[in-house]
């Protein structure tokens, strides 16, 4: 009689929970959900460095300038800009646009939003992008003339980044929880922890979105995120891994941003001999590294590390083939048939598959002769000895490093100022011919003069072979069967741009 | 009883300035946090204003006493990561791991009581050999496997629950099933030898002659007798819990807890984030443990009467 009564109890209370689950995707049939991988920092546009971040404030918040699918500046929130002198540019911006909160948007608004994020009070993550502005003022209501303390080609592609922010609601407390911007959806709720829910914006300036409301949720567990894609509770899915992408109901690809390098040290030891350098760069089959460590999802870089979406990319040049035979042949040239070197890689998977990626080209370079001591150190320390102040010509650092590169600027300025530069962050070189150039691109404001610069930059460092060269990784992402999307170049998740089969 | 509690209270507020001092110490140590909170191409100037900006780089002992003397009064300084006050991230995200705790620790009590006092009285008979099958394996297989076993079966293939998140009661279900697991492993066969050294004693045969029932022998007396060790596994395993073992079960079902928030400031390098978690769970263990000293007086009388340590020349001696 107990037991069945246990019974009973036991099946109704299963009854009862599975009876509140949550099962079938969304009510609403243009309502999706997509998955996040961790929890935003916050939601203020101007203020955060965080990919999660962006992906909910870039569906709220806009730019005077939009970057089409190719990567091509078009017009945004500005309709056209141009150079006026030196260190001044002038935009002309679109009429009848408002925040969704009713704040007019105009050139008021863009000064307002330059000095916002340009201050050192405010204390943004995002200075990276700024360059020298030095601010902003309103010629009339539709026109704004945007300063630079030196003269700057790249203020259009750095207003491709910086946000517009409303005036009034912007200096409110509460801002960073409750973004309010001139973009195609607006914030309907946001639980830290939980879910950000956003839903259309009526009076948005633009073409309508077909989908009307998406939910954006932390799930931190890349296999979690899988099984959710797989049970109907998600409809993207990004940061999947290779081997797990497939799995996907449906998989969408693009070419990306992110390009796996190795820095050479130049200044001291064993590749401070450009042959050293050189047999290292053809000891690696980078095919080979493509297809087994990320499911040929990607290419390989063609002797720099930006690709053709960037301002700058040389189309002529080709990666350096894999020839462990030459490799070992320019290493007898240089006297040094077994050279001692020590490898820097991060041991908590910062970027995708970087331990597994060191340890393979480790090797491939053992195969050709070197001996290579590899250590994998915690992302803090790991990022402290390669950005340390220290590493001068005298006090060089460890002979191998790796590091991800990815260019969201679009420009080759930040990647070779950070690369080839002698006083580069992430540079071992000391070639002041290449100082000069790099110097003159930056300040030089006619677009051609500068990307014949780069390109020559481009071909000078693949013979100098500064860097192994590696792979451009794809962006990959997984979506569910009723999803239709084509993926940016940039990775950005413009909710705008998709809709349901 | 009363100087008994004061004196520990005393003790714990040591206990938990001695934690804030070394967590301060060590995440200080690691370095800067606006390194990893900017790009790599950050320059070094970039940083290091970003470093001022935060607070970071003002004498250590400057910091550390405004962290000491704010967490008196809860104000723990603003998050690096999250430019919000540290102490209300960590007061917003404790429900959610209190929560999932209590409701594991319930379960598993719930469970290895019964199947505990089982084994032990049906010692060495299948039962007994498979229920101490179950507990081992509760012990060892790590709870993150548990979870994505739970997910696949229950989300996945059968769209029973969700996958994770939080919000509704079928949000619970799983993760509160994978963290008890551990738990009930463990307290188990905490359970069952308790009692077995219980069941062999005089009082129980002679409890038995008197003609009282098997109920009443077992629940009454004999798990009485042996709740001391069981209620000493519990607190130990809320303890553990509570400090962040819930992580692996946080992260797996994106659980909005401590623990998960714990392991994201360590990365983060924010400092008095750190500090806030650190310091709100170690004040709960503490009142935890207080709590549990007073639990054990009013179980076990012996405790409650004993003489206290210090005998004055008043006291009489024993004729």
């Amino acid at each position: 009689m107990r037991r069945k009564a246990t019974v009973a109890i036991v099946a109704t209370a299963l009854l009862a929970v599975t009876g509140c689950a949550t099962t079938a995707p969304e009510a609403a049939v243009d309502s999706i959900t997509i998955a996040l991988s961790a929890d935003p920092s916050g939601l203020d546009p101007q203020l955060v460095q965080d990919g999660n971040a962006l992906a909910v404030y870039g569906n709220i918040s806009e730019t005077l300038v939009f970057r089409a699918d190719d990567g091509e500046l078009v017009e945004g929130l500005a309709l056209s800009w141009e150079n006026i002198d030196d260190t001044t540019w002038q935009f002309a911006l679109r009429p009848d646009v408002e925040f969704s909160n009713g704040e007019p948007f105009d050139a008021e608004a863009v000064v307002h939003s330059i000095e916002r994020i340009i201050d050192p009070e405010f204390a943004t993550q995002q200075s990276g992008w700024l360059g020298s502005l030095s601010g902003a003022e309103a010629v009339d209501d539709l026109t704004v003339n945007i300063t630079t303390s030196e003269a700057d080609p790249r203020v259009p592609s750095r207003m491709a980044l910086i946000t517009i922010v409303p005036p009034v609601a912007s200096e409110e407390e509460g801002f960073g929880s409750a973004p309010v911007g001139t973009g195609p959806y607006v914030l309907d709720s946001w639980t830290r922890g939980g879910d950000a829910v956003l839903s259309v914006n009526d009076g948005y300036w633009g073409d309508a979105p077909e989908i009307q409301s998406i939910t954006f949720r932390p799930v931190t567990d890349a296999t979690v995120r899988l099984a959710s894609l797989e049970s109907g509770e998600l409809d993207l899915v990004s940061g999947l891994l290779p081997e797990q992408i497939d799995q996907a109901p449906q998989v969408v690809q693009s070419r990306g941003l992110e390009f796996p390098t190795i820095i050479l040290d130049t200044r001291d030891g064993a590749f401070a001999d450009v042959r050293v350098r050189q047999a290292a760069n053809y000891a690696v089959d980078k095919q080979a590294l493509l297809d087994g460590l990320y499911g040929g999802y990607g290419s390989i870089a063609s002797c720099q590390m930006i690709g053709p979406d960037v301002f700058g990319f040389n189309p002529e040049l080709e990666a350096y083939d894999y020839d462990p035979e030459k490799a070992k042949e320019l290493l007898a040239e240089a006297g040094q048939p077994a050279p001692k070197v020590t490898f820097i890689g991060d041991a908590t998977n910062r970027w995708l598959k970087d331990a597994e990626l060191v340890q393979s080209v480790a090797s491939y370079l053992t195969e050709v002769g070197f001996e290579v001591d590899v250590q994998l150190l915690d992302f803090g320390a790991f990022l402290d000895e390669l950005l340390a102040p220290e590493n001068t010509a005298e006090t060089p650092r460890e002979d191998l490093y790796f590091i991800g590169h990815g260019n969201d600027s679009a420009d080759a300025d930040v990647t070779y100022t950070a690369f080839y530069a002698s006083t580069g962050i992430d540079s071992s070189a000391s070639n002041p011919e290449m100082d000069a150039m790099i110097e003159a691109g930056r300040s030089e404001l006619d677009a051609d003069a500068r990307e014949s610069t780069y390109q020559e930059i481009a071909e000078i460092g693949c013979d100098e072979a500064n860097f192994i060269f590696l792979l451009n990784l794809d962006n990959t992402y997984g979506l569910s069967e009723t999803l239709d999307w084509a993926p940016r170049v940039d990775g950005q998740i413009l909710v705008k741009t998709m809709s349901l089969k | 009883m009363f100087r008994f509690i004061a004196r520990r209270l005393l003790f714990a507020v040591l206990v938990i300035v001695a934690v804030q001092v070394i967590v301060f110490a060590i995440t200080h140590a690691l370095g800067s946090p606006a390194r990893l909170m900017l790009p790599a191409t950050a320059s070094a100037e970039q940083v290091a204003l970003l470093d001022s900006q935060l607070g970071y780089d003002r004498p250590w002992w400057e910091q550390l006493v405004e962290l000491l003397l704010g967490s008196i009064v809860g104000d723990f300084g603003t998050s690096y990561w999250q430019n919000v006050p540290a102490g209300g991230v960590v007061f917003s995200r404790l429900p959610a791991t209190l929560a999932l705790v209590g409701l594991s620790m319930a379960l598993a009590i719930a469970v290895s009581v019964p199947l505990g006092v089982l084994a032990a009285m049906r010692r060495g008979t299948t039962w007994d050999k498979t229920i101490v099958t179950i507990s081992l394996v509760g012990v060892s297989m790590p709870a993150f496997w548990i979870g994505y076993l739970l997910i696949i079966l229950f989300s996945v293939q059968l769209g029973w629950l969700p996958t994770s998140g939080y919000g509704t009661p079928a949000h619970y279900v799983l993760p509160v099933i994978t963290l008890a697991a551990l738990p009930i492993g463990r307290l188990t066969q905490i359970v069952r030898s308790s009692m077995l050294g219980e069941v062999g004693q005089q009082y129980m045969l002679v409890g038995s002659s008197l003609g009282l029932k098997p109920v009443t022998r077992i629940y009454k007396h004999a798990l009485k007798n042996a709740s001391i060790p069981i209620l000493t596994m519990t607190g130990w395993e809320i303890s553990r819990l509570i400090s962040g073992f819930t992580v692996l079960v946080e992260v797996v079902f994106s659980w909005p807890g401590i623990g998960q928030l714990a392991v994201q400031a360590i990365e983060h390098r924010d400092v008095p984030l750190l500090v806030a978690s650190v310091t709100v769970v170690a004040g709960l263990i503490v009142v935890l443990n207080l709590l549990l000293d007073v639990a054990y007086s009013l179980l076990d009388p012996r405790i409650r009467t004993a003489p206290t340590a210090r005998r004055t020349s008043k006291e009489k001696e024993p004729a």
